[in-house]
C-alpha cells in the first residue's frame, strides 16, 4: 500500500492541483449516491413537497431548486439520480473494461484463430449502429437499469478489447514475458498476472472514459423511453424538463444538467491527470 | 515564429468553416408566395393513406381532405348531427330498419391521375362504392375497420370467410355478388343489414370506406398507400415522409357551399361571414408532420403554422387562471376555441387475472384502488385541470351520461380504501402481491404512472410500472399479459354505444374489450341497445348499463379531455372538431407574402 | 495494394454475415411481434396469423434467414411493412438529407477543431492554451440533448436565426440545416480539438522540428513540412472513423428538426416493428463501416509511404 502510495504515477497524480479537487469531487457524488442507496438521504423523491412549479426558495431545504409539474423537490431527484449516475456508470465501466481486457488479453496472447474470432466479434458488435444494437438489446433485457446495463455491457467491451490486444501483442515479445514462459509458468498465468496488469494504464483510462459514456448514454436511452423506469435520472428529467423550458421554468433541466456537467466534467478532468500519470512515456 | 503562423493558419481554418455555415434568410418557399396556404401541425407520422387502413387519426386527417365519404358531420352544428356528403340526400330506411338505399351526386369526378384514361378523373358511380365497401373484406389489404362491419351486412362475412380461405394464387374475386351489397344503377345502390345497426350512418361517415377507383387500385397495387386519389376538396401532391404532405385545391371540385346551419354559441367571431360562397377557399393545405411538441409549439410561435393544439405542458404559459389567452398571445392576435372530446382515459384492468380480476375479492381490490386514486390531483398536473371527472365508461355529452351523479368508488377517499383492502384479506396491504401496471411511452405516460404509484402507497399497495411502446402495450393487451393498463378510448361516432361494446363478452381479447370483462347481464343488455334507435328507453339502459361497469369497477379514473386549440391572425373561419377532419375546406387564410 | 483490398474485402464477409446473424436473432426472436403492430384496434387471430403469412413470418426460421442474406445478395431488400414502398428508395430519399447535415457539420468540425488544436499545440502551457481546453473539456461534459433542446430554443425560437423544424432541398436548405450542423459542430469540437491538440503537440516536440527552428529555417515551411504533413495520418484515421456516422447520421438531431434522413428512418422502423427496413439498414451500414476502415488503411499508405499494406 505504501509502495502504491509513492509509485510514480500517484506522485504525479498528488502534485496536480486539479485532478486533485475533481477526485474529490467526485468522491462527494459518490457519497451522495452511496447515502441514496443506503435510504440514508433523498428517499423522498416522489414526495409532493410544495405546488407544481414552485420556484427556488431557501425556507426548506427540499426547495432549494424548487418543484416540478406534480410538485416533487427538483433538489431531492437530482440529488437521487446521483444513485443511478453512479449505478449506470460503475457496472457498465466496470464490466466493459473487465470483458474487453479479458478478450483482449486473451486475443493478442495467443494470437492464430483465437484472435481471428475475437477481433471478428468486435469488428461486427462494432460495425452494427450503436443505438440500433442498444434498442435491441433492451427488448430482450427489458427496459430498466438491467436492460441499461446489458446493452452498454454488450457495446462497452470493443474499445477497451482493441487497445488491450494491441498492448497485449506488443508485451509478448518483452523479455521478461519471455523469461517466464521459459521459466515454465502456464500461458494463463502468465498473461493473468505478468501481461494484463501491465495494461492497466490503458484500462484505468477506459474505465473513467466508459463511466462518463454511460453517464451520457442514458441521457439518450431515458430520451427514447428505454432508460430507468420508476425512478428519476438526470435523462428522465432532462427529458421531462424539455417541454418547461418554453415556459421559461429553466430549475429542472438547469439542475439535471448542471448536476451531471459536475460529475461529467470532474470524470473527464481526473481521467486526463490519470492518463498523463500513468503515460510510461512522460516523466 | 512557428506560432504566428499557426495563428494564421488556425485563422483561415476558422474563417473556412464559419462561411460552411452560411445563414440564410428565412421567406416562405417560392410556390407559396401570394398564396393561400393553411400550415397546421400533426403530432404523428401517417403509414399509409388506403383509406382500409386509415385507422389513425393523423391518416383521417389528411385522407379526409382527399377522399370524401358518403357522410360529413355538419361543422357548425353541436352535438355533432350528420349531412350527406357524396350523397344527394339522406338514404331511404326501410320500415325495419334493415335496408337502406343510397343515391349519390351526380356529376362528382375523381382527382386526375395516370391511372385514369387520358390521365382525366372520371366520375363516381355506384359501383366505386360497393367495390371500396368489398375491399374491408380483404386481409391481404390489413383493413383496419373491418370490426365496424362485422356481422353487420347480409352475406358480407360469408364472402370475407369464403375470400380468406381461399387457395393461394386464386384471386379475389372483385365481381362477386352479395347479396347485402346491390348496385341498382349508375347512381344508386342498397345495403342490406343482417339487424338494425342504429350506428350504421356514423359508420359510413368514417373513413375507411371512402370510394377509391378500382383502375387506380388495381394499376398501383401496394403503392396505392403512398397515394390518393379520391373526389375530394383537395389533391394530394406532395408527401415527403416524416416532415410534410402538400395538398393542393382540387380545382375541379363539385360545387359545394359554405354551411348556413350553426348552433348558437358555435356562430362566434367570423364564422358566419362567408355563408354560402364556395368552397373551398384555401390554394392548398400543408401539414407538417412533429415527433416533437417543442418544435411544433415554437414554429405555431413565430407564425409557421396557422393553428396548433396547445400541448399540456404549455397550458399555463398560454392560458391565464381564467383559462383566457395571456396578453403576450392576446396581443399578437392569436385566438383559442376549446373542443371538448368525447373520450374515455382510464386505468382498466384484466379481469382475468386472479388477484385484480376474478372474483369477489379481487373486486375489493378493484375497488379500493379506484377510492385511492386521486383523478383530481392527475388531471391537475398533467391536463391543466381541464378535463371532465366522471365515472363509468360513458363521457359527457352523450345520452347515457348523467352530471353530478358520483360513483360510490370515485377516490380519493383512504379510509374507505383501506375498509376494503381489508374486506378482500389485505389489511394494509399486506399479503398483496405488487400490481403491474402497464403504460404506453407517449407524452407523460411515464410521469402519470409514477403518480399511480405514489397514490397507491397511501393504502400499502405496491404498483410495479412497465413501460412500453404502444405497439408492445397492444400486444400484452392481446395476449392478456397486462394485470392493469393505462389506456384511452376516443369516440368513432358520438353514441354511448362505442363505449358500452368495451365490456361486451365476445369482444374480449383480441378484440376491443381488453379488460376481458364478461357479465351475462350486461351482455344480454348489450345486446338488446345493439339495434335500438336512439329514445328515451335505450338512454335508461345505457344509463343501467353504466351502473353495472361503476360497480364492478373494470375500469377507474375517468376522464374527458378538453383540447385547445389556439390560431395565428391568418386563419379565418375557424371552429374546431374533433368528430371529423373534414372541415378544412371551409378555413381560409391570408396569403403568405 | 490490390491483393490487401481483396484480402480485407474477404475479411468483410464474415463481419456481414456476424451482423445479419445478430440482427436475425435479435429481431426475429426477441423483438415484439410486429404484426401486432400492423392491425388496428380489434385484429383477431385469424387477422393476426393472415399477416404473419403474408410477411412471411410463419416460414422455418433458416428460412427466413436464407432469404435474408439472399437480399444481401441481389441488394434487393423488397418492400416496407408500414410503408410498402421500396426499401431502396426509402434508402435513397433518406440519405440526401443526412448528409446535407453531417458532411457539412464533418467538414466544420475537423477544419475548426484542427485550427483549435494547433493554435493551443502551438499555445502550449499558455493561458490560452488552457482556456481553450478547459472549454472544450466543458463542452464534452454536457449532455448532447441539452445542447439541441437549448439550441432550438435560444437560437431558432428566441434570436430566430434559423427554421425551427423541417426540411427543404435546394438552397432553402441551408435555413433548415444549419442549426443542426451548428449542433453537431459544437458537440464534436469538445473532443476532436482535444485530440488534435495532442497530434500537434507531438509533433512539435519532435526532434526535427525543434532543430529545424533552431536553424532558422523560415516559419511556414517548418509548419507546412514537417508538422501538418505528419500530422495528416491522425487527422485522416480521425476523420474516417467518422465515415460510417455521416450514413447513419444523428437519430436525435434529426428527430428533433424534422430532417426526414436516415436516422429518422430508422427510429420510424424501429417504433413499428419494420423488420425488413432494419435489416436493410444494418446491413448497408456495416458495409459502409468496413470499407471505410479499408479505405483508412489505404490513405495511411498513400500519405505515408513508410506504411507498407501487407
Amino acid at each position: 500500500m505504501k509502495d502504491l502510495w509513492h509509485s510514480r504515477p500517484v506522485r504525479k497524480l498528488r502534485r496536480d492541483k486539479w485532478a486533485l479537487v475533481c477526485l474529490s469531487v467526485i468522491v462527494a457524488y459518490a457519497l451522495v449516491a452511496l447515502s441514496v442507496k443506503l435510504g440514508i438521504f433523498a428517499s423522498g423523491y416522489e414526495e409532493r413537497v410544495g405546488e407544481k412549479f414552485t420556484t427556488p426558495s431557501l425556507e426548506d431545504w427540499r426547495l432549494w431548486l424548487g418543484t416540478d409539474r406534480q410538485g416533487r423537490s427538483i433538489f431531492v431527484r437530482a440529488m437521487y439520480s446521483a444513485k443511478i449516475a453512479f449505478g449506470v456508470g460503475f457496472v457498465s465501466a466496470l464490466i466493459g473494461v473487465t470483458v474487453g481486457a479479458l478478450l483482449g488479453g486473451i486475443a493478442g496472447y495467443y494470437g492464430k484463430n483465437v484472435d481471428n474470432f475475437i477481433v471478428w466479434l468486435y469488428s461486427t458488435v462494432q460495425s452494427i449502429p450503436n443505438l440500433l444494437l442498444l434498442i435491441a438489446l433492451t427488448y430482450i433485457a427489458g427496459k430498466g437499469l438491467f436492460g441499461i446495463y446489458v446493452a452498454f455491457c454488450a457495446t462497452f467491451w470493443v474499445g477497451p478489447c482493441r487497445v488491450v490486444r494491441g498492448e497485449v501483442m506488443k508485451l509478448k515479445e518483452a523479455e521478461y514475458i519471455q523469461s517466464a514462459r521459459a521459466m515454465g509458468y502456464g500461458n494463463w498465468k502468465i498473461l493473468i498476472q505478468h501481461v494484463l496488469p501491465n495494461t492497466m494504464h490503458v484500462v484505468l483510462v477506459y474505465f473513467a472514459l466508459l463511466f462518463v459514456g454511460a453517464i451520457k448514454s442514458e441521457v439518450i436511452l431515458s430520451y427514447l423511453g428505454l432508460g430507468v423506469q420508476g425512478e428519476p435520472s438526470w435523462g428522465i428529467m432532462i427529458d421531462q424538463a424539455r417541454a418547461e423550458l418554453i415556459n421559461g421554468f429553466y430549475w429542472q433541466i438547469g439542475a439535471a444538467t448542471f448536476s451531471m456537467f459536475g460529475l461529467v466534467l470532474c470524470f473527464n478532468v481526473f481521467a486526463d491527470a490519470l492518463q498523463d500519470a500513468l503515460d510510461p512515456k512522460s516523466v | 515564429m512557428s506560432r504566428r503562423s499557426a495563428i494564421g493558419w488556425s485563422a483561415r481554418c476558422f474563417l473556412a468553416a464559419a462561411v460552411l455555415l452560411v445563414v440564410a434568410c428565412k421567406a416562405p418557399p417560392e410556390w407559396e408566395r401570394g398564396k393561400k396556404y393553411f400550415h397546421y401541425g400533426m403530432r404523428a407520422k401517417v403509414g399509409s393513406l388506403d383509406p382500409v387502413r386509415a385507422s389513425s387519426q393523423y391518416a383521417n386527417l389528411v385522407g379526409s381532405q382527399v377522399y370524401d365519404t358518403l357522410f360529413q358531420f355538419k361543422y357548425l352544428v353541436r352535438p355533432p348531427e350528420l349531412e350527406p356528403l357524396l350523397l344527394a340526400r339522406m338514404p331511404e330506411i326501410s320500415e325495419d330498419g334493415t335496408t337502406y338505399t343510397f343515391e349519390l351526386v351526380k356529376g362528382v369526378l375523381f382527382h386526375d391521375d395516370a391511372c385514369f384514361e387520358g390521365g382525366q378523373g372520371r366520375a363516381l358511380v355506384a359501383q366505386d362504392v360497393i367495390w371500396s365497401l368489398m375491399r374491408m373484406a380483404d386481409r391481404d389489404l390489413t383493413p383496419a375497420g373491418w370490426w365496424l362491419y362485422k356481422e353487420r351486412i347480409v352475406g358480407f362475412d360469408d364472402f370475407q370467410k369464403r375470400m380468406n380461405e381461399r387457395k393461394t394464387g386464386e384471386p379475389f374475386d372483385w365481381d362477386a355478388k352479395i347479396e347485402g351489397l346491390e348496385v341498382l344503377d349508375r347512381h344508386r345502390f342498397r345495403i342490406k343489414l343482417v339487424r338494425p345497426y342504429p350506428q350504421f350512418l356514423f359508420v359510413l361517415a368514417m373513413g375507411y370506406t371512402a370510394p377509391l377507383p378500382r383502375e387506380c387500385a388495381e394499376h398501383y397495387g401496394k403503392e396505392i398507400g403512398n397515394r390518393a386519389i379520391g373526389t375530394g376538396p383537395f389533391i394530394l401532391k406532395e408527401w415527403k415522409r416524416g416532415t410534410h404532405f402538400v395538398l393542393e385545391k382540387n380545382p375541379k371540385y363539385r360545387q359545394m357551399v359554405y354551411p348556413s346551419e350553426a348552433t348558437k354559441g358555435v356562430a362566434v367571431r367570423d364564422v358566419l361571414e362567408p355563408v354560402g360562397q364556395k368552397v373551398p377557399f384555401l390554394d392548398g393545405i400543408v401539414l407538417h408532420v412533429f415527433e416533437q411538441d417543442q418544435p411544433m409549439w415554437l414554429k405555431f410561435r413565430v407564425g409557421d403554422l396557422d393553428m396548433a393544439q396547445v400541448p399540456a405542458e404549455y397550458f399555463d404559459a398560454i392560458f391565464d387562471g381564467e383559462r383566457k389567452l395571456r396578453p403576450l398571445f392576446a396581443n399578437d392576435g392569436v385566438r383559442n376555441e376549446n373542443v371538448k372530446l368525447l373520450d374515455f382515459i382510464y386505468r382498466g384492468f384484466n379481469m382475468d387475472h386472479p388477484v385484480t380480476g376474478k372474483g369477489e375479492k379481487a373486486k375489493k381490490v378493484r375497488q379500493a384502488i379506484a377510492l385511492a386514486l386521486d383523478t383530481k390531483e392527475i388531471s391537475d398536473a398533467f391536463y391543466n385541470n381541464t378535463n371532465v371527472l366522471y365515472d363509468g365508461p360513458i363521457p359527457p355529452g352523450l345520452s347515457g351520461y348523467k352530471e353530478g351523479v358520483i360513483s360510490p368508488y370515485r377516490g380519493p377517499n383512504i379510509e374507505l380504501a383501506k375498509k376494503k383492502l381489508a374486506e378482500a384479506g389485505y389489511p394494509d396491504g399486506k399479503g398483496l402481491p405488487p400490481i403491474e401496471f402497464h403504460t404506453s411511452r407517449s407524452g407523460n405516460s411515464a410521469e402519470q404512472a409514477e403518480m399511480l404509484s405514489r397514490q397507491m402507497k397511501k393504502i400499502n399497495v405496491e404498483v410495479d410500472v412497465q413501460i412500453s411502446s404502444f405497439p408492445e402495450l397492444s400486444e400484452k393487451l392481446k395476449k392478456r399479459k397486462a394485470q392493469m393498463f393505462g389506456l384511452a378510448w376516443g369516440a368513432d361516432y358520438p353514441d354511448a354505444e362505442n363505449f358500452l361494446q368495451l365490456f361486451f363478452g365476445p369482444n374480449s381479447s383480441p378484440g376491443s374489450n381488453a379488460y376481458n370483462y364478461a357479465n351475462p347481464e350486461f351482455d344480454e343488455l348489450y345486446k338488446k341497445i345493439r339495434t335500438m334507435q336512439p329514445s328515451p328507453e335505450r338512454t335508461a339502459i345505457y344509463v343501467k348499463m353504466r351502473d353495472i361497469i361503476i360497480e364492478d369497477v373494470p375500469a377507474i379514473g375517468s376522464m374527458a379531455r378538453t383540447r385547445y386549440y389556439v390560431f395565428n391572425r391568418r386563419l379565418k373561419y375557424a371552429m374546431p372538431t374533433e368528430i371529423d377532419s373534414k372541415w378544412f375546406k371551409y378555413l381560409d387564410v391570408e396569403p403568405r407574402q | 495494394m490490390r491483393a490487401f483490398i481483396i484480402r480485407r474485402l474477404l475479411w468483410g464477409i464474415p463481419v456481414v454475415l456476424g451482423v445479419t446473424l445478430i440482427t436475425f436473432v435479435l429481431f426475429n426472436f426477441f423483438a415484439k411481434d410486429p404484426v401486432v403492430a400492423f392491425l388496428g384496434k380489434s385484429a383477431t387471430e385469424q387477422d393476426l396469423q393472415a399477416l404473419r403469412v403474408q410477411f412471411g413470418l410463419d416460414r422455418p426460421h433458416y428460412i427466413q434467414y436464407l432469404d435474408y442474406l439472399r437480399q444481401i445478395v441481389t441488394l434487393d431488400f423488397g418492400r416496407s411493412w408500414a410503408t410498402s414502398e421500396p426499401i431502396s428508395e426509402m434508402m435513397s430519399r433518406g440519405l440526401g438529407p443526412t448528409l446535407a447535415i453531417t458532411i457539412p457539420g464533418l467538414v466544420a468540425t475537423t477544419l475548426l477543431a484542427v485550427s483549435v488544436g494547433l493554435l493551443a499545440g502551438s499555445l502550449r502551457g499558455k493561458a490560452a492554451d488552457r482556456l481553450l481546453m478547459a472549454l472544450a473539456v466543458a463542452g464534452m461534459s454536457v449532455s448532447f440533448l441539452v445542447y439541441i433542446v437549448v439550441g432550438q430554443y435560444l437560437l431558432a425560437f428566441r434570436v430566430r436565426f434559423f427554421q425551427i423544424y423541417g426540411y427543404e432541398s435546394g438552397f432553402d436548405r441551408w435555413q433548415y440545416v444549419a442549426l443542426p450542423i451548428i449542433v453537431l459542430v459544437i458537440v464534436g469540437m469538445g473532443y476532436d480539438s482535444r485530440f488534435y491538440r495532442s497530434v500537434f503537440v507531438e509533433e512539435f516536440t519532435r526532434d526535427h522540428v525543434t532543430t529545424a527552428v533552431a536553424k532558422g529555417a523560415g516559419s511556414g515551411r517548418v509548419m507546412f513540412r514537417h508538422v501538418l504533413k505528419n500530422a495528416l495520418i491522425p487527422i485522416i484515421t480521425r476523420v474516417m472513423i467518422s465515415v460510417p456516422f455521416l450514413v447513419t447520421g444523428s437519430l436525435l438531431l434529426e428527430s428533433f428538426f424534422g430532417i426526414p434522413g436516415l436516422g429518422t428512418m430508422l427510429l420510424e422502423a424501429l417504433n413499428t416493428a419494420d423488420f425488413p427496413v432494419i435489416k436493410a439498414y444494418t446491413v448497408w451500414i456495416s458495409i459502409v463501416f468496413i470499407i471505410s476502415t479499408i479505405l483508412n488503411d489505404v490513405l495511411y499508405a498513400v500519405v505515408d509511404p513508410r506504411v507498407r499494406l501487407e
